[in-house]
């Protein structure tokens, strides 16, 4: 789902060489579509926090286990990561990827607690075109992709408590947007079994 | 007509702008000067639902915005009317002794406009520059009512960059 792509002009239809199929989709289009989700989901909820951590994250997380499941069928042949620090990177990395047509921009462990880790990106592509008003807070849009990490991570066998963040950036106009996740208990304790 | 069946929107904003004049010379090949007067922006509405003021300084409040945002839309409408060529949108460009008003409208009818010193050129990029920043950063937002005021961050930044761009490129020339 990222920006309208460019489109090779061929003058003639048989130079034009085979192609997978559509790799991405009309910004707008989502910007549209994910505009509405928002807007839908908030005449359904009574309060801010309800709108961002159930609604916005369960959509997320069904885009997630649906995501991780193609992607271990095509890139991985069926196989999946079961390391910590190899389900980052794949989040990272492959995941944002092909959503967002780019690795997120940096992916840190948390210095106070063992068990955080964080992604971060400068302009995460959902929130590109929303502004926060003023009276709603810290509500971040990018529930939704904390949701997508999330279902992610669950499926993988990683559970975790995923939240979205604005981090305010010095000499930056506008907050970067960071992922903070929090595994539970059992996976930190399996990955030190694991050594 | 168009207009009685088009809803009437009021909604103003004013940029928050106010350009230094000066005049610029820019000698062509053959030998002959042309002068560019380089413009002063008044201000700039758009005309919608909601209602904007983009700070023009305290010279205009919300009230003087809307009384400028209904006359224009009136006479706007009257002009369609009066028109003697059929199939007339309305005034594009209106120019006065002290100020030229350039107004785009969009296919919706919604109406943006922008008030600068006579003479000043490239008004209309501008005006459709504009237009694009608010299909992006107003209308792609979840948390804008429509018919309501304006009140995007994103918005706001994006158009002062576009109008001091927009300085910079008339102070170059």
């Amino acid at each position: 789902m990222i920006g309208v792509g460019k489109i090779k002009q061929y003058s003639n239809v048989l130079d034009k060489p085979l192609s997978k199929g559509k790799q991405e989709v009309s910004l707008s289009a989502f910007a549209f579509l994910f505009s509405e989700l928002v807007q839908y989901n908030q005449t359904q909820v009574d309060n801010i926090a309800e709108l961002e951590r159930s609604r916005l994250e369960d959509a997320g997380y069904a885009v997630g286990a649906r995501v991780l499941e193609l992607l271990c069928h095509r890139d991985k042949g069926n196989r999946r990561e079961t390391r910590l620090l190899g389900i980052l990177s794949f989040v990272h990395s492959t995941v944002w990827k092909v959503l967002f047509g780019k690795v997120a921009d940096s992916l840190e462990k948390g210095t106070e607690h063992e068990d955080e880790y964080m992604i971060s990106e400068k302009e995460l592509l959902v929130n590109r075109f929303i502004s926060i008003p003023k009276d709603m807070g810290t509500f971040n849009c990018g529930a939704f992709v904390a949701g997508i990490v999330r279902g992610v991570l669950d499926g993988a066998g990683f559970p975790a408590v995923v939240t979205a963040h604005f981090v305010p950036v010095e000499g930056q106009q506008r907050p970067r947007t960071t992922i903070l996740i929090k595994f539970a208990e059992e996976v930190l304790r399996r990955e030190a079994r694991l050594g | 007509m168009r207009f009685g069946s088009r809803r009437i929107r009021t909604c103003v904003f004013a940029l928050n702008i106010r350009q230094v004049s000066n005049d610029s010379r820019k000698p062509t090949g053959s030998g002959f000067r042309t002068v560019f007067r380089v413009g002063l922006i008044y201000s700039g509405f758009i005309f919608e639902s909601g209602l904007k003021d983009y700070g023009s300084s305290g010279r205009m409040d919300t009230n003087d915005s809307l009384r400028v945002a209904s006359l224009w839309h009136s006479m706007h409408a009257i002009s369609q009317q009066l028109s003697p060529i059929s199939g007339c949108f309305g005034i594009e460009l209106l120019q006065a002794d002290t100020f030229d008003l350039h107004c785009f409208q969009s296919l919706t009818g919604t109406k943006f406009f922008v008030v600068c010193e006579p003479g000043t050129q490239h008004m209309e990029g501008l005006l459709k520059h504009i237009y694009e920043l608010y299909t992006d950063y107003v209308l792609k937002n979840p948390f804008y009512e429509m018919e309501m005021p304006i009140r995007c961050e994103l918005f706001d930044i994006n158009l002062t960059q576009a109008i001091q761009k927009d300085r910079v490129a008339l102070l170059a020339r």
